[in-house]
């Protein structure tokens, strides 16, 4: 019966002890490379930002980290059409909240892609790594990309007291800017005035909300809105005779496919204050992470009715 | 019970070993590691270098010498492209951690050169490709020519050198073909080779000194005395239609707003309110044996005479003609000092120096070819020339009048335009047209120097005047020419 015992004994010991082994349950870090660049229709220079995933040195805070990440020294090309632009590098040095930063870029001179048209990056890393994606810039160069009902003049002729402008509706990501032109007496030189989409009152003080990204394809403005805009561009009203004022300027930046998509995956975030345990990945870059993107812009412009104006005591452009 | 007790005791050393064997079995999964990317490599150089290269069809954005890095095992197509060469493709079998070097010598292949077919009037002229001689003489092809840009340049002596600027591309052949100007006979003076201040020239005189004179079309006149050129602006105008020396001292110039006189010191100014000149746009000057002055304007003739110094302008008064106030195209005075007028579109208008009479001559009631008569010149026999404006019906011959005689002469081109006439010393006639030179003693037996004979741009053609050496100096639209042939 003793040795029974001493057996269980050995038994339970083996049974505890067998089992304790380190175990660590973090992955090896592994470096991963991100390339993001968004080629513009509106620009001949585009950019094109290469950099590396890394461990921060306390293993808790990245953003404790500064250091930059760009990757040097990458061999990146861009086809468009029949010609391949190669890109060049250069760096930027930016003050961020009191620390110097600088940012390692490519970029890509005479290259003002169409909309409608399809350009493909490949990105030789010096290791060997090879990042590639594609992107076609939406086709916004339809002559009746706006819709024929938009309204044409400020204030609209059908008496609304807002005007609205509709557009195509390509199933993507649309980023409106609305802007006033207009030339201070005696100089050639246009100034535009952004106006929001309204005025919202904050602890008594009136504070613009300016259009952000959206599906929706169409807009609205209020006159009002229009108007408190016009009024900040004289400082009083005696100085609105200084000032001519041209026109309406909607500019409509159109995001391609996969900006559209990853904006849509950036909008499963409740507010600022609350972090996704998951967040979405999305990626179009084969061999990496990043977004590979592109937006094509189109202007609509609205004229201003001359007696609108005279009214508000601005001159009109003859 | 001892037998119980040992099946017990098995059982849990059976259990036990179970226990511990299996107890440690964990599941851990691990990603496997990253395969490292290929590692295969071609360095590909050229000769020339520059080439665009291409893999599997695809612009790599790299042009040789470069390398293609971080390539898989495996066979590629590599295409090297570079304007005016012809295509270049090959296949490259690439096998990872090996390096592959490539050197294509282009400059040695046969078949992407070209060649440049090199020949001159005359021939025998040595051959300079990039101001290199290539030892060889016209007519001669040069085979195995690199493709690019070539200078060509032909030298022969006693002949002005040519050249030219061809491009050469891979498989072709570039003519260069050359007519020489023999500088023994031509001399010419461009913007291009000399300091003349415009290639437009209207006219063409030279003075007892050999000074030579010319008129433009917008940068008033000029002199050259065989090294340095100067200058001269009036207020009137720097259009100078024509020019012709008086036999005294003075050289005028007829301009749309009057004339000009240069007595070598002195340039004296006749326009408005400076003049009796009844109209201002001068298209003809010409001088009888007395230096008097004939000036033909778009508004009539008129005669300006000096007795002492004195200035008379005789407006002329015809009953039976328009001479006072036709547009007069040229003027000329012969032998005889009759006065000789070219009407515009209405033939020819004589006045009879001993009688002051004025006769008009047209188709009608002469043997005239046309009315559009452009030039008028008078030999020293007595003999005047008359040359015609382009015509459908005529205007490619000329008419000679000799007293009562009158022949008409075809020694001009076909359907050209005389646009000058000029007799010189030795009575040989020149005769400027739109197609050329015309030169001859007998209108039977002319020559014609054009640009497809001497390699001149002489066509366009405005005066005609003779040195003391016996050199014929040509004004034209595209610069100056001497003749040095006729002594």
């Amino acid at each position: 019966m003793k040795i029974f015992l001493q057996i269980i004994i050995i038994f339970i010991s083996l049974l505890l002890l067998s089992c304790e082994a380190p175990l660590n349950v973090d992955a090896p870090f592994r470096q991963r490379y991100v390339l993001n660049g968004i080629m513009m229709s509106d620009s001949s220079v585009q950019y094109v930002a290469i950099t590396g995933t890394y461990r921060p040195a306390n293993d808790i805070n990245p953003i404790s980290d500064t250091s930059d990440k760009s990757i040097i020294g990458a061999y990146v090309n861009i086809w468009y059409m029949d010609t391949v632009h190669t890109l060049r590098d250069s760096s930027l040095v930016i003050d961020t909240s009191g620390h110097i930063d600088t940012v390692h870029f490519y970029y890509a001179r005479n290259l003002k892609p169409n909309p409608g048209q399809n350009l493909q990056i490949q990105a030789l890393l010096p290791n060997g790594l090879l990042l590639q994606s594609n992107t076609t810039l939406p086709d916004v160069s339809s002559g009746n990309f706006f819709d024929p009902s938009s309204d044409l003049v400020v204030p609209p002729i059908n008496g609304n007291s807002y005007i609205y402008i509709l557009w195509q509706s390509l199933g993507f990501v649309y980023q409106p800017r609305i802007l006033i032109e207009y030339y201070r007496i005696g100089s050639n030189q246009v100034q535009y005035h952004q106006v929001p989409l309204l005025y919202s009152n904050q602890n008594g003080n009136s504070t613009p909300d300016y259009p952000g990204p959206t599906w929706n394809n169409s807009l609205r403005i209020d006159l009002s809105t229009i108007i408190s805009a016009l009024n900040e561009i004289a400082i009083d009203e005696q100085g609105k005779s200084n000032f001519n004022i041209a026109e309406i300027d909607i500019q409509l930046l159109v995001y391609d496919q996969n900006l559209s998509t990853y904006y849509s995956s950036l909008q499963n975030s409740v507010n600022d204050f609350t972090v996704i345990i998951n967040p979405p990945d999305y990626s179009n870059i084969q061999g990496g992470y990043g977004i590979f993107g592109s937006f094509s812009r189109t202007d609509y412009l609205i004229k201003f009715d001359e007696k609108y104006l005279d009214s508000l005591g601005y001159n009109h452009q003859l | 019970m001892i037998k119980y007790l040992n099946v017990l005791i098995n059982i849990f050393i059976a259990l036990t070993v179970l226990v511990v064997f299996n107890s440690c079995n964990k599941d851990v999964s691990v990603t496997p590691p990253d395969e490292p990317p290929p590692n295969g490599y071609i360095f590909l150089n050229s000769n020339p270098e520059g080439f665009q290269i291409y893999l599997n069809n695809i612009l790599q954005g790299r042009i040789t010498p470069d390398s293609l890095t971080w390539l898989n095992t495996g066979t590629y197509n590599i295409t090297l492209k570079k304007n005016l060469f012809s295509d270049s493709s090959f296949s490259v079998n690439v096998i990872n951690g090996k390096r592959i070097s490539l050197f294509i010598d282009f400059a040695n292949d046969a078949s992407m050169s070209g060649s440049i077919s090199c020949s001159s009037t005359p021939s025998n002229a040595e051959i300079f490709l990039n101001d290199s001689s290539t030892g060889k003489v016209t007519p001669f092809t040069l085979h195995n020519v690199l493709p690019g840009n070539y200078y060509v340049r032909y030298h022969l002596t006693n002949y002005q050198d040519d050249s030219e600027f061809v491009t050469v591309s891979s498989s072709s052949s570039t003519s260069v073909y050359k007519l020489l100007i023999n500088t023994t006979l031509w001399q010419y003076y461009t913007m291009s080779n000399s300091a003349i201040p415009t290639n437009n020239l209207t006219c063409v005189t030279v003075d007892k000194n050999n000074i030579v004179y010319v008129g433009s079309a917008a940068n008033g006149f000029f002199s050259f005395d065989g090294k340095n050129w100067k200058t001269y602006y009036n207020s009137l105008s720097n259009q100078i239609n024509c020019s012709i020396f008086d036999n005294n001292t003075n050289l005028l110039f007829g301009t749309p707003k009057g004339f000009v006189a240069y007595n070598g010191s002195i340039l004296k100014q006749y326009g408005f309110m400076t003049s009796g000149l009844i109209n201002y746009q001068i298209q003809s000057i010409a001088v009888d044996n007395e230096s008097n002055w004939y000036i033909a304007t778009q508004g009539g003739l008129m005669e300006v005479y000096q007795p002492y110094g004195v200035m008379y302008w005789l407006s002329f008064s015809d009953t039976s003609g328009n001479i006072a106030t036709s547009y007069i195209v040229a003027a000329a005075v012969d032998h005889n000092d009759n006065v000789w007028a070219g009407i515009l579109n209405s033939g020819v208008a004589v006045k009879n120096a001993s009688t002051a009479d004025w006769y008009y001559y047209a188709t009608s009631n002469s043997m005239l070819q046309s009315n559009n008569v452009s030039a008028i010149a008078a030999g020293p026999t007595g003999e005047v020339w008359i040359g015609y404006g382009l015509d459908n019906k005529y205007g490619h011959g000329l008419t000679c009048i000799n007293g009562s005689s009158w022949n008409n002469y075809y020694p001009t081109p076909p359907n050209s335009k005389t646009t000058a006439i000029f007799i010189d010393s030795k009575n040989i006639k020149w005769v400027g047209t739109d197609q050329g030179l015309v030169m001859f003693s007998s209108p039977a037996s002319p020559t014609l120097f054009n640009n497809a004979n001497t390699g001149l741009n002489i066509n366009g053609l405005s005066g005609i005047a003779e040195d003391s050496y016996g050199n014929i100096w040509i004004s034209t639209d595209s610069g100056l020419y001497e003749y040095k042939g006729n002594h």
